[in-house]
């Protein structure tokens, strides 16, 4: 029988049973004899696997869905002629990326105005570049100085001071004792209230967001925003996991921290546990190693 | 049309991932890239028909790729393999219309462009005649196609295509 080589693609559709029916039949009757072609075919499906196991259907939905949200904002604007916020810059531009390189005197495209610009950067700078200590130093800058970027997706992130230079800490890195971090998050969407806590190896929640469990819940839209505090990390060992949950209605903070009181009982549930299960919340979270 | 969005990447997710990763060799940016190809596809659901849609997210995959490369070029960032960017950046007439508004083009389903064919055979180890058969052109008319990146290709890396 004649062997036929098929490309990835014509095996991705197998798999996904969008090819013809003719094909799908031959290639069926080849894979029985051909150990190559079947040897392809199951990679291909072992890797599907590998791919919905690390990067899971309700999480990457969730940020197409805030994706789709923008998106969608974009099409109508530029179908109605609206001209967004000037403080808007160049999509998936990394966030340390547009300080850098603008302090570096490159364009960077960037189409908000050097006044704007100026202001908005600089903020940011400071609350980046001026870390105070544990909870203790305020930042003077008010809340309103935050940086829009266009095409951003929710989530958590972690900035490190390691001398005079910064880091954006990935999930899983390292970090020890006395390492100053900066939190900050991006919400979009419905979602405007919000909430930011933290627990450690030795089963400790910390609330960063807001100051008090009696606080205003409601935060930023459609921004990277950092926290006005930065934070110390202590000598608890293993670990400390950063969450941000994001919800359309207020959130009962207290409840939360309850929640993750609980969870923090064992190293299994906080680093693997969910504090939310309602449908009008996300939660996104950083686990940094010890 | 009505998608339920999970439904949708764990249908198609590793597929598209797959692409993003074989043309940008970096886990990060293919996974920007894959949500932006399913953010960009359900963004125009209404367009979407019945019909399998694994040909339309493949090529905008392999579009929104390119493009990722060609604007990395254009910022002067890390070129690590010049013939993929040079494809990347490359337009002749029918790419230059097609890039006006390639998502668009492609849920027309007009003819794939030049850049896409490129990445087929340079990239993908295609025959011609199987770019011919994915595409509905010739053989000659992939050859016709080829000819002038080709010839300009020739001081980068001879005898690619």
């Amino acid at each position: 029988m004649k062997t036929y080589k098929y490309t990835d693609f014509q095996l991705e559709q197998f798999l996904l049973n969008e090819l013809p029916d003719e094909i799908m039949d031959n290639i069926r009757i080849q894979i029985q004899t051909d150990s190559e072609l079947k040897s392809r075919v199951d990679k291909l499906k072992n890797s599907s696997s590998d791919i919905l196991e690390k990067y899971t259907a309700d999480l990457m939905a969730a940020k197409i869905r805030s994706g789709i949200m923008l998106e969608k904002e974009k099409i109508y604007a530029s179908a109605s002629g609206v001209q967004k916020n000037n403080l808007a810059v160049k999509d998936n531009t990394p966030f340390m990326k547009i300080f850098s390189d603008y302090f570096k005197g490159k364009s960077l495209k960037l189409v908000y105005s050097i006044s704007a610009a100026s202001v908005a950067t600089l903020a940011a700078f400071v609350i980046i570049f001026n870390l105070p200590g544990i909870f203790t130093g305020s930042i003077p800058v008010k809340d309103d100085d935050v940086i829009r970027i266009k095409g951003m997706e929710p989530g958590i992130s972690i900035h490190r001071k390691t001398g005079s230079s910064i880091e954006k800490l990935k999930d899983m890195a390292k970090a020890s004792r006395g390492d100053l971090l900066q939190i900050g998050y991006i919400s979009t969407g419905e979602y405007k209230y919000g909430t930011i806590l933290s627990i450690d190896g030795r089963g400790s929640v910390t609330l960063h967001f807001p100051e008090s469990e009696s606080g205003e819940t409601l935060i930023k839209l459609n921004r990277k925003v950092m926290l006005k505090r930065a934070y110390e990390l202590d000598d608890s060992p293993y670990y400390e996991k950063f969450i941000l949950i994001i919800s359309v209605k207020p959130i009962d903070v207290k409840s939360v921290i309850e929640k993750a009181k609980i969870l923090a009982q064992s190293r299994e549930s906080a680093l693997n546990g969910q504090l939310t299960a309602d449908g009008s919340s996300l939660e996104f979270s950083l686990t940094l190693k010890k | 049309m009505n998608i339920n969005v999970e439904e949708y990447y764990t249908k198609y997710g590793p597929m598209v991932l797959r692409r993003c990763r074989s043309i940008l060799k970096d886990e990060d940016r293919a996974l920007d890239a894959m949500q932006d190809v399913f953010i960009k596809v359900l963004s125009r659901s209404e367009k979407l028909t019945g019909d399998y849609p694994s040909s339309l997210l493949y090529r905008i995959a392999t579009n929104i790729c390119l493009n990722m490369l060609r604007d990395e070029k254009t910022r002067g960032e890390s070129v690590n393999d010049d013939f993929l960017y040079y494809i990347a950046d490359s337009r002749d007439g029918h790419d230059r219309l097609f890039a006006e508004n390639m998502l668009d083009s492609i849920f027309m389903n007009e003819k794939e462009s030049t850049r896409e064919i490129a990445v087929m055979l340079y990239l993908d180890r295609m025959t011609l005649e199987q770019v011919a058969d994915a595409t509905g052109l010739s053989v000659s008319g992939v050859r016709k196609r080829m000819r002038t990146l080709k010839e300009k290709a020739g001081a980068l890396r001879e005898g690619i295509l």
